[in-house]
């Protein structure tokens, strides 16, 4: 709004936005675009990302392989630094696995609309996202093959967990939310999942779409006890939004190690998180409508409005970076006070500096309305802040860890290739997942699209 | 074989079903295992061959093992009373090093020697030994030890025997030799007198044999200079307790000496101001020692400098106190160096003090000062009246130090051709023979050469035979400590690799029937102290004779003399001047000997924390002068001969100088310290090629600029430390290491409690209560010397792995006690503080909280325990640890113990600790097992642990008793009164994690003109908050 005159065109973008649904519109031609996409042969496009996809996630195998036959010292984990990047990657996928609920859950209980373009997508993201998550701290851990004994399971032993650690919690937020997320995407799906069965042509479509369709029928009755179940769903899954990165964040803040242990971590973590969730929405979106012909169903409008989530929790995460070096500073604690300084100014500022240009500035350039419906600008911008959030989860990990209380242990970490194949493998699996997800399922909620058609809204009491 | 032949017997021991039946092939069998006569061999170290020694030995304090003898064997069918499989025995024994006797006890479970103690009761090693003497027990199962007499045929090398080799002697030496000419031997420095008897047979037997000895590292000079005294070799003992002011020339006395231990402890006990006067240790010296660090004043200067101060330290006597006039310098020197107002005032305060203390000060000069240096310190110390006070000078007859002028005349006469048959007797001089001598081309002049040893070493693969030798924990042996003291080694096992001791050895060149090392020193021993059994078996028993040490000089025409100092030498150095190469035994490696044993690799020196490497030391401001920085290589000449090396800036490293410690470089030892055959590069540089025999101690030497880059790798200050990171350290590191001067102590004794201030702490929860023990630790950093004993012996008491270079690099070292050496002040001449830190055995401990699967748990006596069982690896604790103690099975650091032929090591781990497998975290465990070996034995006399009952490791060893440990608990106790010491405090206490190991704040005595005034600070406006 480099103008302060309002020109009519925008006044009447205000009063009356456009439309959720753009393009012809009608009921049929919604599901036609959507249910085509998994129904016809990919775009080239497809396959060659899907073949790189593929590619990577061997490479991850491999190095898992490799990892658990050596053992963890194949990374570049250390003393101090005892916890690398498997947890720093742990962290920005769990961060990237919030939008999702938060677009489905919370937008849904806002009864914010514009939501249905991209739910079932951003769900579809979370849920890959969390397997990615959950990968890291199984991989993680020494000796993988106990790693069981974190759950609460009775045995023999008489030995449960050890329900005062973070780590523990983590286990159950992680699970829980990984559960709930899943459920909630699936339920989803169901009714679209009937559609793409009543459209089958093969025996094996029909009988595979019709399984998990269980058995819909579209009758009033079942979309009665659907939209009450959804709800249900919804009410459920946005506590989590906050509870899961809070708890993540527990992993932080509850140790006394400086740079850690902060109150601030909680609310820093979640407003990071759907920062970076978002900030993923947008990367995938992107290419996404694109390449399977959803620019009517994924609007500009959705997009811009994500931009808009993107700056404002920038700004969030901005704050709480600048809110951390007061409180080092306000605390009087020289411990405290050295890491902020040593995180900024010491062997890893330039870690420090990339996160702050990335998370801070850029988003920055959202105030313009230009920029924020720019596609390439929108698309290198949620790019950054993807890579800064990284960097985040990186800076918190390795340079608190770096430089502890006693000067004697202090160590610099290196990551190894194996850090790299991990790092890059997730990737790999991620992409994997979600480009299968784009081939076999409709991308996009068409029951849900639907309402928002300005037929349904003539027609229908919402 | 009196049991089998007693069929008389009501009671019928029998070994199988054959020896009850008594078939003709036992009776052939019995014949077979039991031959007598010199052709005895063993192919592989048999139980039985283990247990006829097991019952020579004595048992130290156990009366039933006195039962046990060899011409009784009784087979282990049924358990010999008394004998409990698994407990520990503890036999008296011994290690010779440079001709020096350390007095030592070692454990041994079933037969297997694992650890090695010092000997209590004697005055020597009180309890602690040197870090070589733990590092034994690798040693003897060093899979890389030589196994098999070799020869080399037409240019091969073919597996031998002993046979042979007899076979050689007789034909060869005693058939064409005959009378010995062409014959010499070449063995290391040794002060056995049972050896020395031998080798008197042997020039009796060859009259024409030469027998020289050489040590790389010897105290010639000292002898030298101490001769032209008193007449005699003489060896210097020291009372350090009894000194209130010490003046060290270079002489590293808490460090390298050989009677470093008793120094270590005489001197600590002036070091706790609480319980005597403090005294105050003055050290001149080029490179960073020990006793540098440990000085009240250090004074960097270089080695050929410390004569001049000496003549200023004589002169200022002289001239202001009137001491030793008549033997004064008419002059001191006044330039260069000596013109500076640091050194000037240095001189000043010590003359002042040394002739305040006129009977309890001492100056001592160390083996690389030339012999005037000795002479005038023995005069000095005559003049001070300080003989018979805190020196002594001892006619150590039998000990005298190797000469090098002795190899120089042998190594002319192998040059000449002279020289038939040579005989290396346990020494490496390919390896470490000044280099000017070119020992490796006169060697192979020589027509048969003969190398035995431990290891197939760089001398072993030049030689025609190679023999392997017995360790000592395999053989009898006998040596004088530095004292004089008669010691015995006893063995532990029966010899690993069928290898022989010296002692055999030389009776097969002998060749005049076998000598059983055993009965020769039995022999020997009668002799000198009577025939009857029972003094024998006492001495064995506990190790050493009483009363034998070495009596006083009774000279006393003590001639007064200046050392000899060219006044050139005083010259400050600047860039273009020729630096000054400093010699010295490595810390860690001692002369390279020890090179192959990775635990000695990976202890990080004391000083520069390095770790498997040696580096070319060099001082801040010299290596800015030159251009060089840390891990540069540099080509490094003394004498027209080259070496690379990395330079490692050090502070406190005098100006113009540059440290080489030697050891390193090794081309043919082992898997660890480098062996060609496989193609495993040496470890460190090899400093013995710029060594020549005219500058064994320091030689001018030039220096390149950067010509590489090469990794150096320490345990501490991993990578160059930012300006940030050194303001960040500055800042913490008094909360951290505190201490102060003695008159601080003196206004404030509790000043250390007062350092941080912070809120009054509560805890979340019920905190536990301790009714029945409650362990904790207390160390002192007043007298810890920074050795590193403690972490030596904790990793052969623990079974804790070694990483190697890379892992170390990484951070992934595993010793579950290091040393933190920290600097402050001037870096050209900083002080030093050292700090010990284990597990704190925090009572709110911050790992336990975190664990998610309670592998880490707090024990009601209050161990912070580590159940490797339970344990997943999340590293969390290790994170959340503000000491940083926790150590992590990254890899399978064991994996070598599964190797073929590394089974051996097994032998020497300690049973009562788990070996850990990768994947689980581990840390000090205050020595739990010993804690539980102490309560079965009270449990069962139905007591209380009482104080003193258990010796965790590090405390067992440390040298100058900085390291206690009990139950806090128990009122009387010594660790009771440590915890409640003014100067206790709790590390990072302000974290509420209550730590339970306590720090003894560390007092330095400095001279009041040397040392800046203390400001004294008020603590009375902190009511409400609490100290810590």
């Amino acid at each position: 709004m480099a103008n302060a005159e309002i020109t009519s065109a925008e006044l009447d973008n205000i009063i009356d936005p456009p439309a959720l649904v753009q393009g012809k519109g009608d009921l049929a031609t919604i599901t036609e675009t959507v249910s085509r996409v998994a129904e016809i042969k990919p775009p080239k496009a497809w396959y060659v990302g899907f073949a790189l996809s593929l590619g990577i996630l061997g490479m991850l195998g491999a190095a898992i392989v490799y990892l658990i036959i050596t053992g963890v010292g194949v990374w570049g984990n250390n003393q101090p630094v005892a916890w690398g990047w498997p947890i720093v990657n742990f962290v920005f996928w769990v961060g990237i696995g919030h939008a999702g609920t938060l677009i489905s859950a919370v937008l849904y209980l806002f009864r914010q609309g514009w939501r249905t373009g991209i739910n079932r997508f951003s769900e579809a993201m979370t849920i890959f996202a969390v397997v990615c998550a959950g990968m890291f701290p199984a991989i993680h851990v020494g000796r993988i093959w106990v790693i069981y004994w974190v759950f609460p399971i009775p045995n023999q032993m008489n030995m449960w967990p050890q329900f005062r650690s973070p780590l523990l919690w983590d286990v159950f937020a992680v699970s829980t939310y990984f559960t709930v997320s899943l459920l909630f995407w699936y339920m989803g799906l169901v009714p679209d999942l009937a559609t793409l069965r009543d459209r089958s042509k093969t025996k094996i479509r029909r009988f595979l779409y019709g399984i998990f369709a269980l058995g819909w029928t579209g009758a009033n009755r079942q979309w009665h006890r659907y939209e009450r179940a959804y709800l249900l769903l919804a009410a459920l899954a946005t506590p989590l939004v906050l509870s899961v990165h809070s708890v993540v964040s527990f992993d932080f803040a509850t140790s006394q190690l400086p740079g850690w242990h902060t109150t601030i971590f909680p609310p820093y973590f979640v407003a990071g998180a759907i920062f970076s969730g978002f900030a993923m929405v947008v990367t995938l979106a992107v290419p996404a409508r694109a390449m399977f012909g959803l620019r009517d169903l994924i609007t500009l409008r959705h997009l811009e409005l994500m931009n808009k989530v993107i700056m404002a929790t920038g700004m969030l995460v901005g704050y709480a970076y600048a809110m951390e070096f007061f409180m080092a500073w306000y605390s009087g604690n020289k411990y405290e006070g050295f890491t902020f300084v040593n995180r900024a100014f010491g062997p890893y500022a330039w870690a420090y500096w990339i996160m702050v240009s990335c998370n801070v500035i850029s988003p920055q350039i959202f105030w313009f309305k230009k920029a924020r419906r720019s596609i390439p600008i929108m698309f290198v911008v949620s790019i950054f802040v993807n890579i800064g959030m990284w960097f985040e989860r990186f800076v918190i990990t390795v340079t608190s860890l770096n430089r502890d209380f006693l000067p004697s242990s202090w160590n610099y970490f290196s990551p190894t290739f194996v850090d790299w194949a991990t790092l890059i493998g997730s990737f790999g699996l991620f992409f994997t997942l979600f480009l299968l997800f784009c081939r076999y399922l409709p991308q996009v909620a068409i029951a849900e699209v639907k309402m928002q058609t300005p037929h349904a809204h003539s027609h229908s009491a919402h | 074989m009196p049991p089998l032949e007693r069929s008389d017997s009501t009671r019928k021991y029998w070994r199988s079903l054959n020896e009850l039946e008594q078939t003709p092939e036992f009776q052939e069998l019995v014949k077979e295992e039991f031959p007598a006569g010199p052709e005895q061999e063993w192919t592989e170290p048999s139980r039985r061959r283990f247990l006829q020694l097991m019952g020579a030995s004595l048992a130290l304090g156990t009366a039933s093992s006195c039962r046990w003898q060899k011409e009784y064997i009784t087979p282990m069918v049924d358990r010999p009373e008394g004998w409990v499989p698994g407990s520990p025995r503890h036999y008296a024994s011994m290690m010779q090093m440079g001709g020096v006797a350390q007095p030592l006890v070692v454990t041994s479970y079933d037969g297997r020697p694992t650890k090695v103690e010092g000997n209590k009761a004697h005055p020597s090693s009180q309890g602690s030994t040197s870090i070589y003497a733990q590092a034994a027990t690798l040693e003897m199962c060093d899979p890389d030890r030589s196994q098999a007499p070799m020869r080399m045929v037409d240019g091969v090398e073919q597996e031998s025997s002993w046979e042979d080799f007899a076979g050689f002697v007789r034909d060869h030496l005693r058939g064409q030799l005959g009378s010995g000419q062409g014959l010499a031997v070449l063995a290391p420095s040794s002060s056995s007198p049972a050896f020395a008897a031998l080798r008197a047979r042997f020039l009796e037997t060859y009259p024409q044999a030469r027998f020289v000895e050489w040590e790389a590292w010897s105290r010639i000079e000292e002898q030298k200079g101490l001769q032209g005294i008193f007449n005699a070799n003489i060896r210097p003992i020291y009372q350090l307790a009894a000194a209130d002011i010490v003046l060290s020339l270079d002489e590293d006395l808490l460090g390298i000496h050989p009677d470093q231990l008793r120094h270590a402890r005489d001197f600590a006990t002036r070091r706790r101001p609480e319980d005597r006067t403090m005294n105050r240790l003055y050290s001149v010296e080029p490179s960073f020692t020990l006793t540098g660090a440990a000085a009240d004043h250090r004074l960097p200067l270089r080695g050929s400098q410390v004569a001049g101060l000496l003549l200023a330290v004589q002169h200022e006597l002289a001239e202001k106190h009137g001491i030793g006039q008549g033997g004064a310098p008419a002059s001191a020197p006044n330039t260069g160096v000596f013109a500076e107002e640091q050194v000037k005032k240095f001189v000043t305060a010590v003359a002042g003090d040394l002739a305040a203390h006129r009977g309890s000060s001492l100056v001592a000069a160390g083996p690389t000062q030339p012999a005037s240096v000795h002479a005038a310190v023995a005069a000095l110390n005559a003049a001070l009246g300080n003989r018979g006070q805190t020196v002594e000078y001892h006619v150590a007859e039998g000990a005298p130090a190797a000469d090098p002028s002795e190899l120089v005349a042998l190594i002319s006469a192998m040059d000449g051709g002279q020289v038939d048959t040579l005989v290396c007797l346990g020494t490496n001089p390919v390896y470490d023979a000044p280099v000017d001598l070119d020992f490796a081309a006169a060697y192979a002049k020589v027509a048969n050469k003969v190398h035995f040893g431990l290891y197939r070493d760089e001398t072993a693969v030049q030689s025609d035979w190679h023999l392997n030798a017995a360790h000592w924990l395999e053989s009898w042996g006998d040596a004088l400590a530095w004292d004089g003291t008669y010691t015995i080694a006893q063995p532990l096992i029966a010899p690993l690799y069928n290898g022989q001791d010296a002692y055999g050895f030389l009776g097969m060149l002998i060749g005049r029937g076998e000598i059983e090392a055993q009965s020769w020193i039995r022999q020997q021993f009668g002799a000198a102290f009577g025939p009857d059994e029972l003094t024998w078996r006492t001495a064995v028993q506990r190790g050493f004779q009483p009363g034998t040490s070495f009596s006083r000089s009774r000279e006393t025409a003590v001639i007064a003399a200046a050392p000899s100092f060219d006044a050139a030498a005083a010259k400050v150095w600047e860039k273009g001047d020729a630096l000054e190469a400093v010699f010295r035994v490595d810390s860690t490696l001692y002369d390279g000997r020890f090179a192959n044993l990775g635990w000695l690799q990976e202890l990080p020196d004391p000083m520069t924390k390095l770790t498997w490497d040696n580096a070319a030391v060099i001082g801040p401001a010299t290596a800015k002068a030159l251009g060089l920085k840390d891990f540069d290589l540099a080509e490094f000449t003394v004498d027209g001969r080259s070496i690379q090396m990395a330079v490692y800036v050090m502070p406190g490293q005098a100006p113009g100088t540059v440290g080489m410690p030697l050891g390193y470089g090794r081309t043919e030892c082992g898997h660890v310290a480098g062996l060609n055959a496989d193609d495993i590069d040496p470890v460190g540089f090899n400093t013995y090629a710029l060594r020549a025999s005219n500058g064994m101690a320091f030689a001018a030497c030039s220096v390149s600029a950067k010509t590489g880059f090469y990794q150096l790798v320490s345990t501490q200050d991993h990578h160059a430390i930012d300006a940030i990171g050194l303001a960040g350290r500055a800042d913490r590191l008094g909360d951290l290491v505190r201490g102060g001067s003695l008159d601080e102590w003196r206004d404030h004794p509790d000043f250390a409690q007062h350092q941080v201030h912070h809120p009054p702490l509560k805890s979340l929860w019920k905190e536990h209560e301790y009714e029945g023990y409650r362990w904790g630790m207390a160390i002192d950093l007043s007298t810890c010397t920074g050795c590193s004993a403690c972490t030596i012996a904790c990793q052969s008491e623990n079974n804790i792995p070694i990483v190697g270079k890379d892992e170390v690099f990484r951070g992934r070292e595993m010793n579950w006690i290091r040393m933190d050496r920290y600097f402050t002040g001037d870096e050209e001449n900083p002080e030093v503080q050292q700090q010990p830190v284990g597990c704190q055995h925090c009572e709110n401990a911050p790992c336990e909280q975190v664990c998610p699967v309670a592998a880490t748990v707090h024990s009601s006596e209050g161990l912070n325990d580590m159940v490797y069982n339970r344990c997943i690896g999340t590293r969390y604790c290790s994170n959340n640890c503000p000491y940083k103690v926790r150590r992590f099975n990254f890899l399978n650091w064991n994996k070598d113990l599964a190797q073929e032929g590394a089974e051996v090591r097994k032998v020497s781990m300690n049973p009562d600790v788990t070996v850990r497998v990768r994947g689980v975290m581990e840390k000090c465990s205050y020595c739990v097992q010993r804690i539980a070996a102490a309560r079965s034995e009270r449990t069962n006399k139905g007591e209380r642990i009482q104080d003193g009952d258990v010796v965790t490791a590090c405390q067992q060893v440390c040298p100058s008793e900085a390291i206690h440990f009990g139950d806090l608990n128990d009122e009387g106790s010594v660790i009771r009164k440590k915890h409640e010491n003014d100067r206790a405090y709790a590390m990072l206490a302000e974290l509420n994690n209550k730590p339970r190991t306590a720090y003894l704040a560390a007092i330095r005595n400095p001279h009041p003109d040397l040392a800046p005034a203390h400001a004294v600070d008020s603590h009375s406006d902190h009511e409400e908050e609490q100290h810590g």
